[in-house]
């Protein structure tokens, strides 16, 4: 089939993946919203009512694992993650080429091993019928499908990376022309870096 | 020797390229299927990592910082330092170590402090009369102190992963910064203050414009002394200390500037989120690597080998130190912490060594790790604003990486200087 014939079908399909991978952000987002509010809550309850909700501090570890497993995707569409690219940008056309089709093929594997085995594991735990020890009484499988399901989006986002790849057409986000203004670990500096050159130019 | 055919294997891998998260995650997931067979239940391993009430600190300060800076609340940070330092020698080099630390206190991050902080003062710097390199060199060094003065992002990881409270090292931080802030200070005071040098000093503000400047920035002063006295006078953990940060920053940014909506705070929140996803994918694939390394015991194998060589606690820190340094140069801060970290702390309680000096001095290598090429990330930052030739960055950072390798052999010397106020204010040893 011809680039012009797909075109339009991977076009689609990038506009799927883009509002999934994006609703999954959004919701992320409000779990750092709803953090902020619980811990907020919590000292307020302390100081104010002298009553210190014994909730607030396993609920905002439970949602962190869904803030960051419904923001992996979207991040991974973004070039967000971290790489060492030292040598693979030295590389000609070809070589870079070969290495991100690697780098997609290694999170498409590991978006696999955490759907298969995250799965496994929530089936075992619902089997078992265990609860979350602490203060917070919930079945651990609902928590634990968290990971399968940043895994489906993964492998949305690589499959996607690789099909794009397959056909020669770039990636289906450029890198941010605006740079994130701050992370509070340097984790996000490469997007910042490549936000500030893009200023720049 | 397992170790080093390990690290070699990991560092290989990942300079194939691969996401830091994914290397770690397959390198870990590759050693179980060779040495158990199977994978076994790592999802559980990687759920339990991420689910720490205390890693939530990072996105919460994070948050903190994108509504400071989206508000505007520390735009007039470099100008009241200069205004302040101006008629010193070296004063705008002063000015911009200043505001490198005051800002170092709000984001908890190098490359945002030289990011933020360089975009106004290089071009400032070289207008006065400085030389590029210098200017090039003092921004990139100034922006490592976002890491060391606290809140710090690595910190949290650091003290997550070690199980030290996190008010321990933050409050450890604080002296070695203000050290390392005033050794940096000190050397551009000397370089810049020669009778050679064409740099031009002004004359000293007045009594009510250093009073104008300060008022200018009272809000962006402040509000890191509320978080951070808030945390050292026992009235708020870290995390919370990030939450109500957020809070008061938020209410500053909405009701006092006047300058952030509804649509900004969203944009906080996305970006904290992918800050999230970021790190702590990062510390899911290093957990599966963690894993693997208890199963295989490596960790005590190290013990077994640093008490067989009998080299003593200097001896096991230069050592560490030095192939921190090495592993700086070619990876990324995060992925040293997470995979040096748990493999050492076996030999540190062996040792007896304090886990908060160590990771103080860790820290001091990390912003080593920031400026010493071929991969600094404070010198990309350099690199992306001023589209300067990367030596040129390089031989002006250069000086301060000597001067930080002095800053580390000061803290391993006299542990006082990381341990003192920790000591003194929280009691933690």
């Amino acid at each position: 089939m011809s680039e012009a014939r797909v075109g339009p079908l991977v076009a689609g399909l990038g506009r799927a993946i883009g509002w999934i991978t994006n609703a999954a952000m959004a919701l992320s987002a409000l779990g750092i919203l709803a953090s902020l509010v619980m811990v907020a809550y919590a000292v307020v309850m302390r100081y104010v009512f002298n009553s210190a909700p014994t909730w607030v501090d396993d609920s905002v570890g439970f949602t962190l694992v869904g803030v960051v497993m419904l923001a992996a995707a979207s991040t991974l569409r973004q070039g967000g993650h971290i790489s060492v690219d030292m040598l693979t940008d030295r590389l000609g056309a070809r070589g870079k080429r070969r290495a991100e089709i690697w780098a997609t093929f290694s999170v498409l594997l590991v978006s696999l091993i955490l759907i298969v085995n995250g799965w496994q594991t929530a089936m075992s735990s619902r089997a078992i019928g265990i609860s979350t020890s602490g203060n917070v009484e919930l079945p651990v499988y609902l928590l634990e499908l968290l990971l399968p399901l940043g895994g489906v989006l993964m492998l949305l986002v690589s499959l996607e990376g690789l099909l794009r790849l397959a056909l020669g057409l770039p990636p289906a986000v450029a890198a941010p022309a605006q740079a994130a203004p701050i992370a509070i670990a340097d984790a996000g500096d490469e997007v910042m870096v490549r936000g500030a050159e893009d200023r720049r130019r | 020797m397992t170790l080093a055919l390990i690290l070699v294997g990991l560092v290989l891998l990942l300079f194939t390229g691969l996401p830091i998260f994914a290397g770690l995650a397959l390198f870990g997931g590759a050693l179980l299927l060779a040495t158990q067979g199977s994978l076994g239940s790592i999802t559980e391993v990687i759920f339990g990592e991420l689910s720490r009430y205390l890693l939530v600190t990072i996105p919460l300060f994070a948050f903190m910082a994108h509504v400071m800076i989206r508000g505007r609340i520390v735009d007039d940070l470099y100008g009241t330092a200069y205004t302040l330092t101006r008629h010193l020698p070296g004063g705008l080099g002063i000015a911009t170590i200043a505001a490198c630390t005051i800002f170092a206190a709000i984001s908890g991050s190098s490359v945002a402090t030289a990011l933020t902080i360089g975009s106004v003062a290089i071009p400032q710097m070289i207008r006065f009369g400085y030389e590029p390199k210098a200017a090039y060199g003092l921004v990139a060094a100034g922006g490592t102190l976002g890491i060391l003065i606290p809140p710090s992002g690595p910190m949290v990881l650091y003290g997550v992963i070690s199980e030290t409270s996190i008010g321990g090292p933050f409050m450890a931080g604080v002296l070695p910064g203000l050290m390392v802030a005033a050794i940096f200070t000190a050397w551009s005071m000397l370089t810049s203050g020669s009778s050679s040098s064409r740099v031009r000093r002004e004359p000293r503000a007045s009594l009510r414009e250093a009073l104008a400047a300060l008022r200018k920035s009272l809000w962006s002063l402040s509000l890191p002394v509320f978080v951070l006295g808030g945390m050292y006078a026992g009235v708020f953990t870290a995390t919370e200390a990030a939450a109500a940060g957020a809070v008061a920053a938020t209410i500053v940014a909405a009701l006092v500037y006047r300058s952030i909506g509804a649509r900004d705070l969203w944009a906080a929140a996305v970006d904290a989120s992918r800050t999230s996803a970021m790190l702590f994918m990062i510390v899911g694939g290093a957990a599966v690597f963690a894993h693997v390394m208890t199963k295989m015991r490596i960790p005590q194998q190290i013990v077994e080998f640093v008490v067989s060589m009998d080299i003593g606690v200097f001896g096991f820190l230069i050592a560490m130190m030095a192939l921190l340094f090495v592993l700086g140069m070619f990876l990324e801060s995060i992925a040293i912490i997470l995979v040096t970290t748990p493999v050492i702390l076996p030999v540190m309680s062996q040792l007896h060594i304090n886990p908060i000096w160590y990771g103080i001095l860790l820290t001091i290598n990390l912003e080593l790790a920031q400026i010493t090429p071929p991969v600094g990330m404070n010198l990309f930052t350099i690199k992306a604003i001023t589209n300067a030739p990367m030596g040129q960055i390089v031989r002006g950072s250069a000086p301060y990486v000597l001067l930080l390798v002095l800053g580390m052999i000061a803290v391993m010397l006299f542990p006082q200087i990381a341990l003192w106020l920790p000591g003194t204010m929280l009691n933690v040893r």
